[in-house]
């Protein structure tokens, strides 16, 4: 057999593949031609693996230039193992990047995307007031760093008090965001579809005085330090 | 015994075989001879197909003509992860318009990860006479009109499911499409659906369904809508609850624990959103029945969860946050004996630094104390040899154990080994593991003792693990019984692929994303293998455009009798002897 495995995929096809028998033991191949055909030289990860495994394969079957005795590996341990395992770690990751998760991993950690979402709504709106003081025998900067501040918002003319989380919010329009997708449902049934989100309606707060005052008429800074609780109102009735 | 099976009657030995349920024996039964091949096809009834793709719904109805129930799969199961792209497939439609013209008498269907458009639940609903059951496990595509047809027109309908399909929720008024002579439901899941339920369209349906076992609501139910419904249902065996909060009101907490002590049936709990753990206390009475239970949507601190475990002597499955802590794992193991099943999500996948003390201490103490615990999922930040080693000692009972650390490459963290030992011992220790999902710092050894020992297995994760070719090489030489094996970033190409390329065909499916074969090589197994399927998908654009060297984004290789699919969008390329041609 005169095209191997390797070869014919190392190389651009100009020979439809005669050889794929996969018990097939090829020769000569040189270990830089696989590289040059399996490495892509901005994955360096990649290339650089590619090159462990022929050492490692090496070891095994003592003969530079064979690739196909891969096969025949007949599970002896790998010397290399923990040496590649240190170098593993200081490795570039192949990974990629996804904007909606911040600099997180696709799909890692493997949590269904149905309840991430859950989560998020959790971690959103948060109806939770309690979940942030769990960690209670953990040190204090984390307790203090993730503490929540549960406030209690009513809208006109629907009975039930939401709750809300004021902390992972840094401006009023998240903050107003959040509550429109909050009170969406209530104004629905309430009669107006949709329209300018949240145009008939303004957002009033009480502070430590328990004055009541329009929201976004202080800093932001200032109104997380006083707000007690939220009253969204009808605009103009 | 050919010959004494010819001298049965074909009738006996159809009698004899509609006893026989599982698919596996009635595959083993369709291959002894021609005539058994007949008889078993022709009393066929119910049919579990793992991937929509592999056959087609033509020779399907061919061979099988009477089918009552059908089970259907779609899309692989990274999409749960979001790894494949939007609109790759697993479109239901062309089976359900096939099976309309072909088996009116149709009862079940059940369907995961496949794309159900409204016009499909209107098929249904229009097509077969004495449907009874719907399951639509993490599809997506139709909305609430679609339910509402279902609603409308399935008179004899007795389960409808909705787990955790993404619904597009434009009200809850589809409930009401239930006739006021529908009687017939054992089984409302509806969990996954956000609209609240217009004004008591559930309380009437659930009370004039008599028969109602299991009934899972969404958030939009608060707790005093759940005493109402409750009192209609005090039958029910399985319960979801809404929105589990509300303010402290004595009235309601002892109506509701009322009610719940009067519901002696209950044997499973889940729900409990946005939970108020004051409110906890009125399950406690029917915690003792209680063999299922799952919280993984609840918030609820470790020191609750520890006095709700602790009453539930006979759980036999937990699902919770990783708010548990080890010390309610550490409870649980003291209280739960005949625990088979635990799941612990994390509550932030998404900062490295723990936000609970969760560790391997938990899963080492469950695994200690509850004997029959056969299966985990377990979403920590720490692990070491010596606790998997000692978790496989305790427990060689797992048909199922999925550990995920949660940050990628991470060792033994006590001694900074890579964890391969430690899975080496699950591996070699629990002899009827089925499925594993791996994760920490792994070298291509892990995988050789998963491929020496892992005699049984049948699902494999693997994800930023191993160090070469000699990795994947292991697995698929070794793992004899594989069926579907998924790798996401794993330094894997083409060597070990095309060296097993033969074992790809005993195999349901291979997922393999982010790691390093090469389109050339794509292209060699598609050529070389027709009974597979080799799809690559490149959102990139067509992988013609780039070296043949170049890896492939994503390559999901199933295998397949009905040939290549026709309903691939514009970034999944087949590989067939065509495109072969094409390029050469």
């Amino acid at each position: 057999m005169e095209l191997q495995l390797g070869l014919s995929l190392a190389l651009p096809v100009h020979n439809p593949v005669k050889g794929f028998d996969m018990s097939n033991h090829g020769d000569g191949v040189e270990k830089k031609e696989i590289l040059a055909g399996l490495g892509l030289e901005s994955i360096k990860n990649q290339v650089r693996n590619k090159r462990s495994f022929d050492v490692a394969f090496d070891e095994s079957a003592g003969n530079e230039s064979k690739m196909l005795p891969l096969l025949l590996w007949s599970g002896q341990p790998n010397e290399e193992d923990d040496e590649k395992g240190q170098k593993r770690r200081d490795s570039v990751s192949v990974v990629t990047k996804n904007e909606g998760e911040g600099n997180h991993v696709v799909g890692w950690p493997p949590i269904k995307s149905w309840r991430k979402k859950m989560l998020h709504q959790r971690h959103g709106v948060g109806h939770d007031h309690h979940h942030h003081q769990y960690p209670h025998h953990q040190n204090q900067i984390l307790v203090a760093n993730s503490m929540s501040m549960m406030v209690k918002v009513k809208m006109e003319g629907v009975g039930i008090v939401r709750k809300i989380d004021i902390r992972p919010h840094h401006s009023y329009q998240t903050l107003k965001d959040t509550l429109i997708t909050m009170f969406s449902k209530c104004k629905r049934s309430g009669g107006k579809e949709g329209g300018g989100a949240g145009a008939e309606y303004i957002l009033a707060y009480q502070d430590k005085q328990g004055d009541w005052l329009l929201v976004a008429d202080v800093p932001w800074q200032t109104f997380i330090k006083s707000v007690q609780r939220l009253q969204i109102l009808r605009n103009g009735g | 015994m050919l010959k004494m099976a010819n001298s049965f009657p074909e009738e006996v030995l159809e009698h004899v075989f509609s006893f026989i349920q599982s698919d596996s024996d009635r595959n083993s039964i369709s291959m002894v001879c021609k005539s058994w091949y007949e008889i078993e096809r022709w009393c066929r009834r119910r049919i579990f197909i793992g991937n929509c793709y592999a056959v087609s719904p033509r020779m399907m109805i061919r061979r099988f003509p009477d089918i009552r129930s059908i089970e259907l799969k779609g899309k692989p199961h990274f999409a749960d992860f979001n790894l494949v792209p939007e609109g790759w497939g697993g479109y239901v439609h062309p089976w359900i318009a096939a099976m309309a013209d072909a088996y009116p008498w149709l009862e079940e269907i059940k369907l995961k990860r496949m794309v159900v458009t409204d016009e499909t639940l209107e098929l249904i609903a229009k097509s077969f006479k004495n449907f009874k059951l719907l399951v639509l496990s993490s599809c997506e595509g139709f909305s609430t009109d679609g339910l509402a047809a279902i609603a409308a027109n399935c008179r004899n309908l007795r389960e409808l499911d909705l787990h955790e399909s993404d619904v597009e929720d434009l009200s809850g008024h589809w409930l009401s499409h239930f006739p006021d002579t529908y009687t017939s439901l054992v089984s409302l899941n509806v969990a996954c659906l956000g609209s609240e339920f217009s004004s008591s369209s559930l309380e009437r349906l659930v009370g004039r369904c008599p028969n109602l076992k299991s009934l899972r609501l969404n958030r939009a139910v608060p707790l005093d809508r759940l005493a109402n419904l409750l009192h209609r249902a005090p039958q029910l065996v399985e319960l979801g609850t809404g929105a589990y909060s509300a303010e402290l009101r004595p009235d309601l907490f002892s109506n509701l624990a009322g009610l719940l002590s009067g519901c002696k049936e209950l044997k499973s709990l889940s729900g409990f959103w946005d939970v108020v753990p004051a409110y906890l206390p009125a399950i406690y009475s029917i915690c003792p029945g209680l063999t299922s239970l799952n919280l993984s949507y609840a918030t609820i601190p470790s020191p609750d969860l520890i006095k709700l475990v602790s009453q539930c002597p006979n759980l036999q499955r937990l699902w919770v946050l990783d708010y548990i802590e080890d010390v309610g794992l550490d409870a649980l193991a003291v209280s739960c004996k005949d625990l088979r099943e635990l799941r612990v999500f994390p509550s932030d996948p998404f900062v490295v630094e723990p936000n609970v003390s969760l560790t391997e201490q938990g899963l080492i103490s469950v695994s200690e104390g509850c004997p029959k615990l056969q299966s985990v999922l377990y979403f920590c930040r720490q692990m070491s040899n010596d606790a998997l080693i000692t978790i496989a000692r305790n427990q060689p009972n797992f048909t199922c154990f999925r550990l995920c650390i949660i940050e990628p490459r991470t060792p033994d963290y006590l001694t900074l080994e890579p964890l391969d030992v430690g899975f080496g011992a699950i591996v070699e220790h629990c002899k009827d593991l089925r499925r594993l999902s791996v994760s920490g710092l792994l070298t291509d050894r892990a995988f050789e003792y998963i491929g020496t020992h892992g005699k049984k297995l049948e699902m494999l994760s693997l994800a930023f693990a191993g160090d070469s070719d000699l990795g994947l090489h292991h697995v698929l030489s070794g793992c004899e019984n594989l069926r579907k094996l998924e790798i996401r970033d794993c330094p894997f190409g083409d060597k070990a692929l095309l060296a097993n390329a033969a074992k790809l065909e005993t195999m349901r499916s291979l997922w393999m994303s982010s790691c390093s074969v090469s389109y050339g090589a794509c292209k060699l197994l598609g050529q070389k293998l027709p009974r597979l399927n080799v799809e690559v998908i490149d959102e990139r654009g067509h992988p013609e455009s780039r070296p043949e060297s170049c890896p492939v984004e994503k390559l999901y290789i199933y295998r397949s009798v009905a040939g290549p699919r026709f309903d691939m969008p514009g970034f999944v390329w087949t590989m067939d002897e065509d495109s072969a041609v094409r390029v050469t």
